[in-house]
């Protein structure tokens, strides 16, 4: 059952640490919609323009935990 | 690499740069046919419905524009209307008045011309009646006193 | 694959494998392999919701002109809102790449399809392609006046150096990220999706959860696929207004 080497083990850990990486995506992402959402509650009529900008935040928050996510791939499978 | 194994792949397809330029190759065969349809057929076709639609809709709005114009018109028509039927009104009304004035007018004077000839006849003939009444009064007190006179001068 | 039982027998990157169908076993630069079937896939799909859908030109429209129109004048009034006036000259091209990722997303979440742009070297060249034509564009359009997005007039005269490069450094990143992010959450997803189907193939009767994760799983990648493309066409748009108008 146990096989492969230390380099292998190696690879699975840091995958796995890489992947924590993504967490912080996930608490931009809401930190970003969720304050788009109170500032659209305060202001109603000036949301629809700004959902624009709000998309481009998620999409920065959010390619850093690709980046993580990728790490951990090519980790894995490269 | 992964492309000769086909039935595993062994690390990450995407990174097998063997097959980069039939991707890349591929996708700009794709892009460009794409972006043909795109220039040929989706954008004038969208843009016509578009210009149609925008076309539909401006006819609309002048349409409803035209028939606001004329409604006004006829309000305009009906007000002209009303107001020279309220003149015409007034104007029949004045007139029947003035007729109505001058021929009670007329038969005031006729009434009164009439009450005075009446009047000035029934004078006359109160005058005739008066000194028909004074003569015979005379007479009869003539009459009167010669036949005392003569009842007093018998019995003596 | 099932005649090998090991522990662990997921391959969750199987599925991004390209293999030639026609034109011989080995790939060439020129072979039609699976990817090249299902660009040729979405290129029918497109022709089918954007010309055979709208044909008879209805008023008031029906459902395939509708889906038509509602991308179409989206990604206008997308482009007019970011871009201004002028960006619309660039319509034709903004609204060919929204497209093809965004048929290319879709589709690749029907079971057995391919999804081209998880491939890094699509969304890469995409990508590079978007760059150097933005590039271009702010060099043509404004000549050296372009290179004040990275000189920050409005900032204090000391921190401008700092601020230019990081501007440059974020400038140069672009492409990178740009490209990246449509792959990666391309990658992702599917490789989920396939791990929690190895799951439930391991698991007998207890497949039932993986098969519910599937599911959530593949409800948010619906999502996701529509988000992702229109995230790059609007990063597009931001870098193209950044070449157009550079002062701000």
């Amino acid at each position: 059952m146990v096989e492969g080497d230390l380099v292998e083990m190696g690879k699975f850990i840091g995958a796995g640490l890489a992947c924590t990486g993504m967490g912080g995506a996930a608490v931009g992402v809401g930190h970003v919609v969720g304050n788009f959402l109170s500032g659209a509650l305060r202001n109603p009529s000036a949301a629809p323009g700004q959902t624009a900008t709000m998309f481009i935040g998620i999409a920065f928050a959010e390619a850093l935990g690709i980046f993580s996510f990728l790490v951990a791939l090519l980790l894995m499978y490269a | 690499m992964a492309s000769n194994n086909s039935s595993h792949a062994e690390g990450m397809p995407q990174l097998d740069f063997a097959t980069f330029p039939n991707q890349i190759f591929w996708m700009v065969v794709f892009c460009v046919v794409l972006f043909i349809i795109v220039k040929i057929f989706i954008i004038p076709r969208m843009e016509d419905i578009f210009a149609n639609r925008r076309k539909v809709i401006d006819g609309s709005i002048s349409k409803a524009e035209e028939i606001k114009q004329r409604v006004k018109e006829i309000e305009l028509q009906i007000e002209k209307e009303l107001s020279e039927a309220k003149a015409e009104c007034n104007n029949i009304l004045q007139t029947s008045n003035d007729v109505m004035k001058s021929q009670i007018n007329l038969a005031l004077e006729d009434s009164k011309k009439a009450t005075a000839e009446l009047i000035q006849e029934a004078e006359k003939r109160l005058k005739v009646l008066r000194d028909g009444s004074d003569e015979s009064i005379k007479k009869l007190s003539d009459e009167l006193v010669s036949e005392i006179i003569n009842k007093v001068t018998a019995t003596k | 694959m099932s005649e090998e039982k090991t522990s662990f027998n997921i391959h969750p990157m199987d599925q991004f494998v390209i293999e030639p169908l026609l034109m011989g076993d080995k790939l060439q630069w020129y072979s039609f392999t699976n990817q090249t079937l299902w660009m040729l896939i979405s290129l029918v799909a497109i022709s089918l919701v954007f010309i055979v859908g709208p044909r008879k030109h209805q008023l008031i429209p029906g459902r395939f002109q509708s889906v038509a129109e509602l991308v179409y004048f989206f990604i206008r009034d997308m482009i007019v809102e970011i871009a201004g006036q002028e960006g619309l000259r660039y319509f034709p091209y903004i609204f060919t790449l929204f497209i093809f990722i965004l048929f290319g997303n879709v589709l690749g979440l029907l079971p057995y399809s391919f999804t081209y742009t998880s491939h890094i070297a699509i969304t890469g060249f995409l990508a590079l392609t978007v760059f150097l034509a933005v590039t271009i564009i702010g060099f043509v359009k404004n000549g050296l006046g372009f290179l004040k997005l990275f000189w920050i007039g409005s900032a204090p005269l000391a921190l401008r150096p700092v601020l230019l490069i990081i501007e440059l450094i974020s400038y140069f990143v672009r492409p990178i990220s740009h490209s990246i992010r449509l792959a990666g959450n391309m990658m992702a997803g599917h490789a989920v999706i396939k791990v929690f189907a190895g799951f439930a193939g391991a698991m007998g009767i207890g497949a039932i959860a993986p098969i519910f994760a599937i599911t959530a799983v593949y409800g948010l990648e619906m999502l996701v696929v529509v988000i992702q493309a229109y995230v790059f066409t609007i990063l597009t748009c931001v870098y193209l207004n950044d070449a157009l108008h550079p002062g701000h």
